[in-house]
Parts: C-alpha cells; structure tokens; sequence
C-alpha cells in the first residue's frame, strides 16, 4: 500500500481490503500521519460556509416564487387590469386622449417584468435589513 | 400535498420537477447544493457580488431548461460542471485568462514528504482558529487548477471530479497532492514570518 492512496482513504473511496490495508501503513508511516492531520485541518477549515440567503432568496425570486405570483386571484386582478386598459384604447377617440393613448402604448412596451423584478429585489433588500 | 423531499435521491427530485413542475422539489434541490456550489464558485472568482450572479446563473439555467438533463445519478456532477462552464465563460468575459485545465506535469501521482521529520509540526505551531483561517486565506493563493481539486474533494469523489474537470483521475490526484503541499508551504513560510 502506498502513500498516495491517502486522499482516496480520506474521501472513502478505497474499498474494505484497501481500507484496511492502508490503515496498517499508517501505523509505520509518519509522513502520512502527518498528512492526515493536516487533511483534517484543511477539511475543516474549507468545509462550506452558508451561501448567502440574498442571493438564494434572489434566485427563488426569479424562479419558483415569481411562478406563484402568477396563481391564485392575482391573475384574476391582471384581468380586470388588461381589460380596462383595452377598453380605454377602443373607446372612440377624441383628440384629447390620443396623447393619452399614445403614452400607454409606450408604457405597456416597456420591459414591466425587469422593474417588477428590481421593485421585489428592493423589497427583499428592504426586508431583510428591517 | 407533496410528499417530504428530504429523503428523495437527487434524480427523484428532478424527475418531480421536470413531470409535475414542482416548485418544491427545485427549491429542495437548490438547498441541497447550495452552500456547497456557492463555496466552489467564490473559490475561484473571489468576488462574493459575482459568485452571487454565477450561482444563480446554474440553477436559473436548470430552471429554464430542466428537460435537458437526462436523470443519470449524475446531478451532482452535472451542477458542478454547469458551475465550471459559467465561471470559465466569466472570466473570458471579462478578458481575464482563468486556466483550469494546465497541469503541473503529466502522468502518475508521485508522492514525498511535505513536512521533514525534523520540522515542527503546522498544527502546534497555530491556534487551531488561526490554522483555520490561514489554510483558507493560503488555498486561495493556489494555481486555479489546483485550488479547483482542492475545494471540489469537499464536495465529490474523485472519480466525479476526474469527470467534471475531463482530466485522469491520476492527474486529479496529482494536483490535489500539489495544492495540499503547496498550502503547507505558504503556512510554513507565514509561521515563520
């Protein structure tokens, strides 16, 4: 059995006969001993630290959290939402709310859903600290 | 309700999220490896803003694309190299050579003392808080391919890191032994500032 079998046996990746042999070389190995201890040390001291909870409540922001925005009676408001703005677009104009209707169609363009995602990023920020 | 995911194997969870869509399961998965993928990664970028980015870059990728991934009992592996890819595509990015795939030599791994039997040991000479600190702050001055094998035996074998980083596992274990006696060097000369 030899040395370098030594990270295999930390990680438990040699089998039981190659296990137990590399036990016995321990015993005549200090170089190895000492390895050991510092392997020890090192896998304590490299174990993983907490991720930080921004980030993964960020990612649950964009992922299965924003899916649940879209269940529910928040759809229903959206709705209703859409629809009074359609009807206001399809109201027989008049030369005052053209302009008007100009201004919304820009606005429903815009990329809603990247604010929406700084607004709630904000908000998590803002809840977080307070 | 759903049944508790805790105790399901990774590619249960993913067959749960990719047939039934379940939030619950991707969620369970991201808790799973988050600490771990999240360690992995700042190990190599050293910035927590974009370790931040780049971890959710992984998982937002599965999220969208969760069909493509055949369940295989290879998620672990999977995630780690989808890390790999997207930190390797951050630094060319960012026109900064990262280079994870030079090897110190080819061929077997060779084995010799790192510590004299005359020289005293690491371990007396440092606080055990300090020790800590010191192999972490000294893992980071590694050559990236070696810091690589040396943050990722953490977390997976290394038959799973020989295929995540497409290197013989002889050469894995090769770098790994050179990080660790690398780390042992820069203690030793910090001990004897």
């Amino acid at each position: 059995m030899k040395c370098e079998n030594i990270f295999l046996y930390v990680n438990g990746e040699l089998d039981a006969s190659q296990r137990a042999a590399f036990k016995q070389h321990l015993q005549t190995c200090a170089a190895c001993r000492r390895q050991l201890q510092f392997l020890e040390q090192a896998d304590i001291a490299l174990a993983a630290k907490a991720a930080p909870e921004e980030v993964v409540n960020r990612l649950f922001a964009k992922t299965t959290r924003k899916r649940r925005f879209l269940t529910g009676w928040k759809p229903v408001l959206a709705g209703i939402v859409a629809a009074s703005v359609l009807g206001f677009l399809f109201l027989p104009s008049s030369e005052n709310n053209t302009a008007i209707r100009t201004e919304v169609l820009a606005y429903m363009q815009y990329d809603l859903d990247e604010d929406y995602q700084n607004f709630a990023n904000d908000l998590a920020l803002f809840e977080s600290e307070f | 309700m759903e049944p508790k995911l805790t105790g399901k194997s990774d590619d249960e969870l993913v067959l749960l999220f990719q047939k039934n869509g379940s939030d619950k399961a991707f969620e369970e998965l991201v808790i799973r490896y988050k600490n771990s993928l999240y360690q992995y990664i700042l190990s190599l970028v050293k910035d927590e803003g974009a370790a931040g980015d780049l971890f959710q870059e992984v998982f937002l990728s599965f999220f969208r694309h969760a069909n493509s991934y055949s369940a295989q009992g290879k998620f672990k592996s999977w995630l780690f190299l989808t890390a790999r890819n997207r930190i390797l595509n951050h630094f060319r990015d960012n026109k900064q050579p990262l280079s994870l795939d030079q090897t110190d030599e080819d061929g077997n791994f060779v084995f010799y003392d790192t510590l004299g039997d005359d020289q005293p040991s690491l371990l007396d000479a440092l606080s055990a808080q300090e020790l800590a600190e010191q192999i972490r702050q000294v893992s980071l001055k590694l050559p990236p391919h070696q810091r690589e094998v040396v943050y990722l035996r953490q977390y997976l074998s290394f038959k799973e890191i020989a295929e995540v980083v497409n290197r013989p596992l002889g050469t894995v274990l090769a770098d790994c032994h050179r990080g660790i006696q690398k780390m042992q060097q820069l203690l030793r000369a910090h001990i004897a500032q």
